[in-house]
Parts: structure tokens; C-alpha cells; sequence
């Protein structure tokens, strides 16, 4: 059996158009971001969605439907603003940014996956580096969902908001330290003196490094990369190190 | 009868110019709302949303975890599927046919061909040129790797089909800029520089070409060894002496075939391997 030119193309093309337009028939056909969150698969949360899943894109309606957690406890839980921006409407990875001057840790996305694993009480194992605010321990406590030992043992890892706010604006970046941890201010000079070669940063974040004094958390941002994403794979490649 | 082979040929442009028009629609809505208002059908996707090479790379996330890489859909996953039906049936007709970065390709080589005439194409000698072809399946490997370990789309920041489709936008990574000109001045040398040495995608679906159900033959019977079938492929495959093309690299553009290069009717064709008829003649 033979085919000509125009019979494989009108047929490859109309297989094509057919196929997506009888998906679309059946609404199988979604071409937006699906936000579906893995599920615990084993042990005693297995189905429960999994806090872990939560990406920077979510916004607090998407984690309040997938978590049940009120996206205005989360606005709350991190001091956010809602007179101009509703509580449904900030997206996890926004705290990158209105936090991203916080010099002994992080709030993003990975405190946002944190609070609400402690509000579902479900297990969630936060970087060592990510913080709550104070105002997340407050509300986690007053809803019974932490209990007062728990809670004593997160304020060591929580920020007060006003004093990160006071105090970060005037802080300058510290040279390395030994403990070769990524943080806020780490900035790319740090990680070429820990022994991470130029040319695995640049394999990890996907382009080269134009200015080896700027903050990661900066630059990631400027780049549309995700801070929280890129650290762990970049911490992880310093950790074997 | 040059008139009939100018006819079909315009077949495969008119639907490179259909599938790159869609694309760029669907990457313009994505920015502009206005675009996305003309045409509701396309409005909320984006590139990534069908781009089938998305649904390979996330493959082993959704194997694991039931769900995709970031920025992946369900559209990538079933146009994967859909694209993995024809090449199983005919190879990597997606490639000759349908990709608009291969299109793009075409059309720069277009203005390669009218520099160098008879010598493009031509300037990568063939001892070099078989092992730059093993890096598509080294880059494949890395992409697939990577993406299952990060979960992140590794690739988008090389990707200069990404990058074409994006330049109006700041979402580009500088990187990947620099491989879509590297690509476009190289495309004024070699004919479709990407699909050759690079593109992944290209690397799994060309494996379809060992295996698929329509193939192309040469029938030796009637061939006159002209060699025309070889300098009309895109790809430097030798046609000529082979009696059943299983390239890895051929694209299924059916340009070597009786319908435009080869002079004698029914000599190469694109079919299945079943009795070859003895029908002769010739095109010209
Ligand atoms: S010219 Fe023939 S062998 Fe070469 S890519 Fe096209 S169909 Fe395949």
C-alpha cells in the first residue's frame, strides 16, 4: 500500500485537528496549568493532598480549595495587605518578594507549603532556612491546631515583621559564611567560594552569570525563576560537594 | 507534469504555514489580550501547552506522582500521545510537516540555498557530521534526566523554539536567545541545523523510523541510479543505495520520493513493504 504527499499531509494534519477537537468535546482538553496537587500516597494521610505539591503559581483561593485553608488566614498569617489586593488574588510566590529582604532566612513559597501542613496537620519537612512570621505561630496556636510546646519551638524559627522591615533595609550582604547554607543574600560569589564551580550554577539555573555580586534571590527574580525552586537544587549541589 | 509536483509540494508548505500561524496565535493571545479575544478557542495556552516534547520530559513526574512538570498540561501529555500515532504510522512526519521551529528552519535555508546554490548543505563533511548527529540523543538523555529530578523545564532555558515564539517577551533566557541566532546562522549553511544536531524531540521520534508501518522505499528494479533522491533530502541521507529507508533521521517530507526528486514514477515512494508493482516511466 502506497501514500502520496497530499494524502499524508491532509491526513497527519486533520489526525491532529480531529484528535484535539474531540478532546475539547469532551473536556479533556485543558491547556492552562493544572493545579491539581500530588496526594500522599502511603501511611496514614495517603490521599490527603500533599502541602509539598504547593507551587509558587498557587494562589490562597487555589490553596484554600485544594487545603481547605481560608485564604484570608493565610493573608493574615503573613501580614499581607488586602485593602487593594483581595486575600484570594496573592500568589504563594509573592511573599518572595515582599519578604526578599530578610537577611537569616526565607519566606516563600516553602513557608506557605510549612504553615499550611501545620494548619492540615499533615507532615511537611520546611528547608532549614525557611521562617514563619510571628503572626503565622499566633494564628497556628489560637486555632488549636500547634500546641504550646510546638509553638515555643517555631519561635525560634519565626520573624517579628515589623523588625525585618526595620532592620533589613539598612543591613548589607555578609561575606560567606562556613556554613554553606543559601539564603536571602547569597549571592553568587558566595557559591563560587564554597567550590561550586561556575559552570554547574550555570547548567542548574539555565544561563550565565553576568554579575557574580548580585543576590540569587534577586537575580531569580529579575529572571522569572522560582528563588525556593532553584536554592534547593543549588543547595543540593553544594551539599555533595 | 512540473506543474502537478510544484502543486503537491505547496501541500506541505500550506500546512507549515497553518501549524506555524497557530502557534504564533496561540503565543501572541498568551500576551496580548486582544489576540486572545479574536480567537476564544486558543485564549489561557501557552506554548508550553502544546508543545508535545512537554509531555515526554514529564512523563516520569506523572508515573510518580500523578501530576506534571511546572508549566506542563494535559494538552502536552494527549498531543504527545497523538504525535507518537503518526510516527508510529508514517515516522517523524511531525518534523517535516508540522513543527513550526523546523518551518522556521526551512525558511531561513531558503535564503541559504539561494547563496550557495549546490553547495549548501553540503559543507559539514560527512565524518564530522556522523557524530555531531549522536548529541541530539546526548541532550535527550540530559533533558529527560534533569526534568525528572527537578521537576522544573530545564530545557526552557536553552529552547530556542521557546525563544522565537517569546521574543516580545521578558521571559526569555538569555541562553536561549543565543542558540536561536547560532540556529538561524547556521540554517544558512546546513538545512535544518536543530533537527539535525539538537532537538530531542526529533532524537525520540526518530527512532520511530525503525519500526514505523509506511517507510520509504526505493525500488531497485526500476531505480536508474541517478542519485537525485539523495541531493533532495534535507537530511544527507543516502537514499540511493538503500531499498527501505530506516534513517533515524528522516523526517518523512517525502521530497526524495517519485512525486518530486526521483524521475522515475513509483521508484521511491512512501509505503508499506508489501509487492512491489512493475509499473514504469518516468516524471520528466
Ligand atoms: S528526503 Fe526522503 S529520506 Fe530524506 S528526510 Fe525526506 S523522506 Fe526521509
Amino acid at each position: 500500500m502506497r501514500i502520496s504527499s497530499t494524502v499524508l499531509g491532509t491526513g497527519v494534519a486533520a489526525f491532529i485537528v480531529v484528535a484535539v477537537a474531540l478532546l475539547m468535546i469532551f473536556g479533556l482538553w485543558n491547556d492552562e496549568q493544572s493545579k491539581v496537587p500530588a496526594k500522599f500516597t502511603t501511611g496514614q494521610f495517603a490521599g490527603l493532598n500533599n502541602p509539598s505539591d504547593i507551587r509558587g503559581s498557587y494562589t490562597f483561593e487555589d490553596i484554600e480549595h485544594y487545603f481547605s485553608v481560608p485564604a484570608e488566614t493565610i493573608a493574615q498569617a503573613f501580614a499581607l495587605d488586602t485593602s487593594q489586593k483581595g486575600a484570594n488574588e496573592y500568589k504563594a510566590k509573592d511573599l518572595e518578594e515582599l519578604y526578599k529582604d530578610i537577611d537569616n532566612g526565607e519566606v516563600g513559597t516553602d513557608s506557605i507549603k510549612w504553615f499550611v501542613s501545620l494548619y492540615d496537620q499533615v507532615p511537611y519537612e520546611p528547608e532549614a532556612t525557611t521562617l514563619l512570621p510571628e503572626s503565622a505561630i499566633r494564628i497556628l496556636a489560637d486555632l488549636g491546631s500547634i500546641d504550646e510546646t510546638t509553638a515555643t519551638v517555631l519561635t525560634a524559627r519565626s520573624i517579628a515583621i515589623n523588625q525585618t522591615y526595620a532592620t533589613s533595609a539598612t543591613q548589607e550582604h555578609d561575606v560567606a559564611s562556613e556554613e554553606m547554607i543559601i539564603k536571602g543574600n547569597t549571592t553568587y560569589s558566595d557559591l563560587l567560594i564554597w567550590g561550586l564551580d561556575a559552570e554547574t550554577i550555570e547548567s542548574i539555573v539555565g544561563y550565565p552569570i553576568t554579575d557574580r555580586t548580585i543576590k540569587l534571590r534577586d537575580d531569580f527574580s529579575q529572571k522569572g525563576l522560582e528563588f525556593s525552586v532553584y536554592k534547593n537544587v543549588l543547595q543540593e549541589a553544594l551539599n555533595i560537594l | 507534469m512540473k506543474h502537478r509536483n510544484r502543486r503537491k509540494q505547496n501541500i506541505r508548505r500550506i500546512i507549515q504555514i497553518g501549524f506555524f500561524t497557530l502557534v504564533l496565535l496561540i503565543t501572541l493571545s498568551h500576551s496580548y489580550s486582544e489576540v486572545a479575544e479574536f480567537l476564544p478557542v486558543i485564549e489561557g495556552a501557552s506554548l508550553h501547552a502544546v508543545c508535545p516534547f512537554g509531555g515526554v520530559v514529564s512523563l516520569y513526574r506523572y508515573v510518580t506522582t500523578g501530576t506534571f512538570v511546572q508549566k506542563i498540561h494535559d494538552s502536552s501529555f494527549y498531543l504527545m500521545l497523538i504525535v507518537f500515532v503518526t510516527a508510529i504510522i508514517a515516522g517523524p512526519v511531525f518534523c517535516g510537516w508540522i513543527c513550526p521551529f523546523g518551518t522556521f528552519q526551512e525558511w531561513i535555508g531558503m535564503i541559504g540555498r539561494t547563496l550557495f546554490k549546490k553547495r549548501y548543505n553540503r559543507f559539514i563533511p560527512s565524518k564530522i557530521d556522523r557524530y555531531l548527529r549522536f548529541i541530539r540523543y546526548i541532550l535527550l538523555i540530559w533533558i529527560v534526566v534533569s526534568t525528572a529530578l527537578s521537576a522544573t523545564l530545564v530545557f526552557s532555558s536553552y529552547d530556542p523554539y521557546y525563544a522565537l515564539f517569546n521574543l516580545w517577551t521578558s521571559e526569555v533566557a538569555i541562553s536561549a536567545y543565543i542558540i536561536l541566532a547560532v540556529v538561524i546562522i547556521a540554517s544558512l549553511f546546513v538545512e535544518r541545523p536543530f533537527c539535525k544536531y539538537a532537538c530531542p524531540y526529533g532524537a525520540l521520534l526518530g527512532l520511530t523510523n525503525y519500526f514505523r508501518i509506511f517507510k520509504i522505499h526505493r525500488k531497485a528494479a526500476t531505480c536508474i541510479d541517478c542519485g537525485k533522491c539523495d541531493v533532495s533530502c534535507p537530511m544527507n541521507i543516502t537514499i540511493s543505495t538503500t531499498e527501505t529507508v530506516k534513517h533515524p533521521q528522516c523526517i518523512t517530507c517525502m521530497l526524495c520520493t517519485s512525486e518530486y526528486a526521483c524521475p522515475v514514477k513509483e521508484t521511491v515512494y512512501l509505503g508499506t513493504a508489501g509487492k512491489e508493482t512493475t509499473s514504469e516511466g518516468t516524471n520528466e
